[in-house]
């Protein structure tokens, strides 16, 4: 449907977005909420599965429904189940 | 953009709980940052605060409210100020269209010419409130310059809102002395030759020459290269060593009053023209007394009563310090001698003599050894 009706696919399917920016900028769209916070570990729920933002010196920037944007040195990106 | 955001501190346990649940309520956070375990700082916009606020102290969070933060809260603040802004702006626009004008005349230095120069620059409208472009600076200190002979120079310049105008007056040619008619320098007292300047004549004595009172310094005439002879006025300056000494005499002997235990009392009216006896006076020898004042009143002039108490006193021979009285004596001697110097009198040396004259006096001598100018114009035929 999404390709019929030229919508991009992860506003259809509400599946979340995530765009790092270099390795200090870190921007998810669509998330389901955080988890958990610390300044080298930051954990969101996406969909079904928890991603885990590894790094250090990590900052909220802005924690919105829609969004969430993470500033800091991003090491490593995990999915949990 | 961003919105005006308040910063907290908030403290408790669940904090990251507390964050989603405030997320999933549809605020927006900004720059959480976790302190330790327990503690936290976000911000959030300033609309959303009193909501927010009730949220997290219901749930037993310990709050505080940090200050603003960042030159962008400033400028949200500014922005939502539009009449600060406008203000700000007429005030700018204001200054700048004012700095165009000159607005203050100052004229420095011009004593009894100030009254002419206000009238030039009348005539020129030459005003405050003119504008700057108009004035020509050169061109107005010439023309003062033409106007005002008698001065020197004359500097116009701009400096900000005020036009400055400073004038040098000229000097006059100092009066060559002519008093007196001609005739010869002389020495005013004894002396040796230290050094000469003439400025006229010719000189009669030279360095290290040994002169008394009275004799010829600077002749009051001078040979042209025709070889005659043409008298003038002496004029010069003649620097000698010489002696000045001044003396101070103080008695060894002196009295001290002694009061014999007899006093009596008595009153006087005193006004500023006239006193009048109450009571008599007691007829002691010699005597001393100590008064008291009683304001009565007056309209223009005063009168008040005087209560004079008389004490009897016998004179009591003593003999002072002798070393003290000598100290006290040189000091008088060399303090009566360096008042008597000139300004321009250079001491060379000085000293102090003591003796004891006859009746118990202390005579002190100070004694100064000087480089003056001994030289004085005397009007006299010249040789």
């Amino acid at each position: 449907m999404s390709k019929n009706l030229l919508f991009p696919p992860e506003a259809v399917s509400g599946a979340s977005r995530i765009i790092l920016t270099g390795e200090d900028r870190l921007l998810i769209e669509q998330h389901k909420g955080l988890f958990s916070y610390d300044s080298a570990c930051i954990r969101v729920r996406i969909g079904e599965k928890i991603l885990n933002i590894l790094g250090e010196k990590l900052v909220i920037h802005r924690f919105g429904a829609d969004e969430i944007c993470i500033h800091g040195t991003v090491r490593a990106l995990e999915f949990d189940s | 953009m961003r919105p005006i955001c308040e910063h907290i501190r908030i403290q408790g346990v669940g904090i990251d709980r507390q964050l989603s649940a405030l997320e999933k309520r549809g605020f927006t956070l900004y720059d959480i940052r976790k302190i330790n375990l327990k503690t936290a700082e976000f911000g959030y916009a300033k609309s959303n605060s009193a909501e927010i606020l009730e949220f997290l102290s219901q749930r037993g969070f310990s709050v505080s409210v940090l200050p603003p933060k960042g030159a962008a809260h400033h400028v949200q603040e500014l922005r939502s100020n539009l009449f600060l802004i406008c203000l700000s702006l007429c005030a700018l626009l204001l200054l700048s269209f004012a700095m165009r004008y000159v607005w203050h005349i100052e004229i420095r230095g011009a004593s009894s010419y100030i009254g002419e120069i206000r009238r030039f620059l009348d005539e020129e409208n030459i005003r405050p409130g003119i504008p700057a472009e108009r004035i020509d600076v050169k061109a107005l200190a010439d023309a003062l310059t033409r106007r005002l002979p008698r001065v020197a120079w004359v500097r116009a310049y701009l400096q900000g809102l005020t036009l400055c105008i400073d004038v040098t007056q000229g000097v006059p040619i100092p009066k060559i002395e002519t008093e007196g008619g001609n005739g010869n320098v002389i020495a005013l007292q004894d002396g040796v030759i230290f050094s000469m300047d003439v400025y006229a004549g010719t000189p009669a004595v030279k360095p290290g020459d040994s002169v008394k009172a009275g004799d010829v310094l600077i002749y009051g005439h001078e040979r042209a290269s025709n070889e005659t002879l043409t008298t003038l006025r002496a004029r010069g300056k003649v620097i000698a060593r010489s002696f000045r000494s001044d003396t101070a005499a103080l008695s060894l002997t002196s009295y001290e009053s002694v009061r014999t235990g007899r006093s009596e009392t008595h009153a006087l009216i005193r006004t500023p023209l006239f006193s009048l006896q109450i009571s008599d006076s007691p007829a002691y020898l010699t005597s001393e007394f100590e008064s008291e004042y009683l304001p009565l009143g007056g309209a223009w002039i005063p009168v008040y009563l005087e209560k004079r108490t008389v004490h009897e006193v016998y004179l009591n021979p003593s003999v002072p310090d002798e070393a003290r009285l000598k100290a006290e004596s040189g000091r008088l001697a060399m303090q009566k001698l360096l008042l008597s110097l000139g300004e321009n009198d250079e001491i060379i040396d000085k000293w102090l003599d003591y003796s004891m004259i006859e009746g118990g006096i202390i005579l002190a001598t100070a004694t100064a050894e000087v480089l003056s100018d001994i030289g004085q114009f005397s009007p006299e035929t010249p040789n």
